[in-house]
């Protein structure tokens, strides 16, 4: 049940999975194949925490704000990034459900607007 | 009582917040550009006044004096840059019949002639570099200069007789480059001051820039302060200020301050002022120039003597009598710095960045002051100086307000726009600059040698932003999008509340 993702920082692109691990916010993120257990809040709008309880409980958190569709700002201990985020590839959100499951699914939202003109 | 504050950014929003502790309205004004700035979200009025070039907005005498005519303001207050030091707005201000906080136009007149100011340091007693105290308008003769520069001795400078921060200054090493660093000179001083007329000056090899900064009343009384420290300048320009001065004694203190005081009374200063003196390895001190307003630096004189200039300007402006203890003034408590923090990027030299600041998050705790001009949000404009804030610490000496710079700078972060944090993060862990071996020439003389990126990303690094960014991602599935803000679409609004059901 993991998502993927390629995110690539100052044109160096990197493969990561991440699927959740237990508590709400515990997620299991493997990097270039290198795996690690990371506890992760957002605090308020732009402050991510998060806590690696396998690396001796460090503890770092990030100013983090949206760049653009698919890019995000990253403020880190010491320097700032851009990231970019090539899209999600689910299998299986996080959440359990994932708007973007591939096969066969039946429509079931619906067609919300104003109607403008009905064709006889 | 309310004061029409003639400015923007950080400053603007520090006048206001003095005038809010005195219990007097603030009135703010702004360009196009600046209506959502933060100085006009903190005013009590504010006023709109032209488009964002500063020559049509900031700089528009007759416009700003309307503005504070038709808000009922009882006085103007400056603060820096812009038209602080400009005689004809002092002057306007006063014909209106608007109090004017700093001192009269005569005296920002007389003081803003370089050469005049050094003839009227001659007369109070106070050393000056050796050089010219003639102006060389447009008919002097290259033969004229050429004796001159002769008389003063090499290497020397040329500096505009209006100028100020660097603009219209050339330094000089020997007879065979003056006439090209006089026509540069001139033609820079033309373009930024409008008065093409320049003088020359001995160059001190390797002085420190110490400033004294004073108050002085209608009443007589002139009160000098406790040196800063100014020597930490990039291209002519301060980037980090500290008082006091690890190159002063008390007893050079006291000489500095009292020189100031003969130079103010000489002249009939009133209001807030700083005087500026090289300060040379042997001890011996020279008069440079004098600033007719408050200074971007003053934090750091506020924060070793408890002393708020900005409210001690606007109650002399309204007649108080200045009754500090003048040992107070001239006797530091502790140690503090201040780094102004510019929206420029370090890694490519030093270019502005305008934009929009995404996001931000100040130091704090304690002996840490922010005096900003911006919050999450705003814009940073082309159109201005790009300082959006200064930073300022205060320790019991200086080693711990040293340490205190690197703990506030490492926790202040913005996202959205460069900054010179990262420049200022490698220069406070400079052996030089912790011991305080630094001069005038310090910090280009490193910045010209230094190889490599101040922003750059260790592998650990870079691995702890790709997984930030999964988890938040995997957080906000739609991490492009602006948090808290709705869907862009129906189709996806409608998914959202059919998830919800």
């Amino acid at each position: 049940m993991s998502v993927t993702f390629e995110i690539a920082i100052n044109g160096r692109p990197h493969r990561v999975a991440v699927e959740p691990c237990g508590a709400p916010g515990r997620f299991r993120v493997t990097v270039d194949g290198r795996p690690c257990t990371v506890d992760a809040h957002l605090v308020g709008t732009d402050r991510l925490s998060l806590i690696f309880p396998d690396r001796a409980g460090a503890a770092v958190t990030l100013l983090v704000a949206p760049d653009g569709p698919s890019g995000l700002m990253l403020h880190l201990p010491g320097p700032a990034v851009r990231v970019v985020i090539d899209g999600a590839r689910a299998r299986g959100a996080p959440g359990g459900r994932s708007p973007h499951r591939e096969g066969d699914a039946r429509i079931v939202t619906p067609m919300a607007g104003r109607v403008v003109r009905v064709l006889a | 009582m309310k004061i029409l504050v003639a400015n923007r950014g950080e400053i603007a929003v520090r006048i206001i917040r003095a005038c809010r502790e005195l219990g007097l309205r603030a009135v703010a004004v702004y360009s196009e550009s600046d209506r959502d700035a933060l100085h006009v979200t903190f005013a009590d009025e504010a006023y709109a006044i032209g488009p964002s070039p500063p020559l049509e907005s900031y700089l528009n005498i007759d416009r700003l004096v309307e503005v504070a005519r038709r808000a009922r303001a009882d006085a103007v207050h400056p603060g820096y840059g812009f038209l602080a030091e400009n005689a004809a707005f002092a002057r306007a201000c006063r014909e209106a019949g608007l109090g004017f906080i700093g001192p009269p136009p005569e005296v920002i007149a007389l003081m803003g002639s370089k050469t005049a100011a050094r003839q009227a340091a001659r007369r109070a007693g106070v050393p000056v570099v050796p050089g010219t105290d003639t102006p060389f308008g447009a008919e002097a003769t290259d033969e004229a200069m050429a004796a001159a520069a002769t008389a003063v001795g090499y290497p020397l400078l040329v500096k505009a007789v209006a100028g100020g921060g660097g603009k219209g200054m050339r330094s000089v090493a020997g007879p065979a480059e003056l006439a090209a660093a006089v026509r540069a000179a001139r033609s820079e001083a033309a373009s930024s001051f409008g008065d093409p007329a320049v003088y020359f000056e001995r160059r001190l090899v390797a002085p420190r820039h110490v400033e004294v900064q004073l108050l002085a009343d209608h009443h007589g009384t002139v009160i000098p302060f406790v040196e800063r420290e100014c020597s930490i300048q990039r291209r002519h320009q301060k980037v980090v200020e500290e008082a006091p001065s690890v190159a002063v004694s008390p007893a050079l203190r006291q000489a500095l301050a009292a020189q100031a005081a003969a130079l103010a009374r000489e002249v009939g200063y009133t209001n807030a002022g700083t005087i500026e003196f090289l300060l040379d390895a042997d001890g011996s001190f020279y008069f440079l120039e004098m600033n007719t307003r408050l200074q971007v630096e003053h934090p750091v004189t506020e924060m070793v003597t408890g002393v708020d200039l900005v409210q001690w300007q606007i109650r002399i402006a309204r007649g108080e009598r200045l009754d500090l203890d003048p040992e107070r003034a001239l006797t530091p408590r502790g140690h503090a710095i201040e780094c102004r923090i510019y929206a420029e990027d370090p890694d490519r030299q030093f270019l502005p960045s305008p934009g929009v600041i995404a996001a931000l998050a100040l130091p704090g705790g304690p002996g840490v002051r922010v005096d900003g001009g911006v919050v999450a949000g705003s814009a940073v404009p082309m159109f201005y100086d790009a300082l959006i804030a200064k930073l300022v610490v205060w320790g019991a000496d200086r080693p711990q307000a040293v340490d205190r710079l690197r703990r506030a700078l490492a926790e202040y972060r913005v996202l959205g726009v460069p900054t010179t944090i990262p420049f200022l993060r490698w220069l406070v862990d400079q052996p030089a600059f912790h011991e305080g071996r630094f001069e005038t020439t310090y910090v280009d003389t490193v910045l010209a040698e230094r190889r490599g990126a101040f922003v750059e990303l260790s592998a650990d690094q870079e691995e702890l932003a790709v997984v930030a960014a999964a988890v938040y991602a995997a957080l906000r599935p739609r991490a492009g999008r602006a948090p808290g803000t709705a869907p862009s679409s129906r189709w996806l609004q409608a998914a959202r509340l059919e998830a919800l059901r």
